[in-house]
């Protein structure tokens, strides 16, 4: 049967083509074509790594952002109470300062107050005393009131 | 992408259905059938223009062969010039087969260190016969692996590789000493030892078999349906051509799955020649 019919020629053939063709792939195809794929494979492993490594480290990152946002507002919060504490301290000694300053104002100011009242009181009566000396020469109509009398005068002024 | 594909099956049909109506004038229906299947020293190579003689007494079958490992070897060299961590297309294509034929058949039957040593064999048998296969499906071209004598000469590769790898690695004592299985007595041991050879020359035999018949009935079948235009009635094409197109299709899938079934069965009977029952 044809089907089935012996052909050396075809099975050599068969080994030929076969044998010339895994030569040529095993010799010039073969190490370009795996070396490429080595490439890529190690190429791609290490990208996969690196990306793990970047995702570790991001997580590290975010780790260390976190505890940094933790500590800086735990520092936060102790330098706000230190300040509010600094303040109230601050602000009790500027309320003490500003009260002593103004009741040594006040102590001035009554000081003053009575030394002008006294000085006033002093040349008013002196004042009435050299007007009652005036008058009662005008009333006399003669000078007869010596400086001395006239000291006299003053200071019974200032006793009443 | 449609409309290609419609062109391309209209063409396929056309060259391939007027050289029926050619042959069945002159021939019978068998000896159209076959006429297209097997092998001769004349290729039809268009309809209507006289089969041309092929020169150095060369037939079909063997241009075939020479065709495939050309176009192997050019697509091949294509791939390897280009581009290392951008590939294009050619090399996208031969690499995604290395890659199947290395991590789907090779190295899980033979391990990484054996299997990087043994993957451009089979990766050579893979494509060699996928190709093969393939280019029967071309109008005018002929499957070659539809022909029981290129079978068995891939065939008989493996089994004297069997051989040749099986007495390198275990010795040619401790080849057939694994034959024998263990505890037996002398007169069961031979037998058992002479139906492990017989076992071996058999996957051979089944091997280059399986390929065969898968290879010639496809394109029988196809060639089958379309006879029946002429057998039946020419109106009979509105049924037999789809199906007809149907069978085409699937002797592509066919093609692929028996170049995989071929390499991974000649990698598994390599592998177990060589290793020891032990192992």
């Amino acid at each position: 049967m044809e089907l089935f019919k012996l052909d050396p020629g075809l099975a050599a053939w068969t080994w030929i083509a076969f044998g010339a063709l895994l030569f040529i792939l095993w010799k010039f195809v073969f190490p370009p074509l795996m070396k490429n794929i080595k490439t890529r494979e190690r190429t791609i492993a290490k990208s996969v790594d690196n990306a793990a490594a970047i995702e570790r480290r991001l997580g590290e990152i975010e780790e260390e952002r976190e505890k940094i946002l933790k500590e800086a507002g735990v520092k936060a919060d102790e330098i706000l109470h230190q300040t509010r504490k600094d303040a109230e301290v601050l602000k009790a000694k500027l309320v003490e300062k500003a009260e002593k300053e103004a009741e040594n104002i006040l102590v001035l100011a009554r000081n003053k107050a009575a030394a002008e009242r006294e000085a006033l009181l002093q040349t008013l009566q002196e004042d009435l005393a050299d007007f009652v000396c005036d008058a009662s020469e005008k009333v006399i109509g003669a000078s007869f009131i010596s400086e001395k009398e006239r000291q006299w005068t003053r200071e019974l002024v200032k006793e009443l | 992408m449609k409309l290609h594909i419609r062109k391309i099956t209209f063409v396929f049909f056309f060259t391939a259905v007027i050289p029926f109506f050619a042959a069945a004038e002159q021939a019978d229906v068998s000896g159209t059938l076959f006429h297209h299947i097997l092998d001769s020293k004349k290729i039809d190579l268009f309809p209507g223009i006289a089969p041309v003689t092929l020169p150095f007494g060369m037939s079909v079958h063997v241009l075939m062969l020479i065709l495939a490992a050309l176009l192997i070897v050019g697509f091949s060299l294509l791939a390897v010039k280009k581009g290392i961590l951008k590939p294009k297309s050619p090399a996208v294509i031969v690499e995604t087969l290395v890659l199947f034929v290395r991590d789907d058949i090779v190295i899980p039957v033979m391990g990484e260190e054996r299997g990087e040593k043994w993957l451009p064999f089979f990766f050579t048998q893979f494509i060699f016969l996928l190709t093969v296969n393939l280019l029967g499906l071309i109008p005018a071209f002929k499957t070659a692996t539809g022909n029981i004598n290129v079978t068995t000469s891939m065939a008989l590769l493996v089994f004297i590789l069997i051989f040749i790898i099986g007495m390198k690695n275990l010795g040619i004592v401790g080849f057939f000493k694994n034959l024998f299985p263990e505890g037996t007595n002398i007169p069961i041991g031979i037998f058992v030892a002479f139906l492990e050879f017989i076992g071996i020359f058999t996957r051979s035999i089944v091997l280059s078999l399986r390929l065969f018949a898968n290879m010639f009935a496809g394109h029988l079948a196809i060639l089958s349906f379309l006879v029946l235009i002429f057998v039946i009635n020419p109106l009979f094409g509105f049924v037999s051509m789809p199906f007809a197109v149907f069978t085409y299709v699937l002797e592509v899938l066919v093609g692929l799955i028996q170049a995989f079934v071929f390499t991974l069965l000649s990698c598994i009977y390599i592998m177990m020649a060589s290793t020891s029952e032990n192992e």
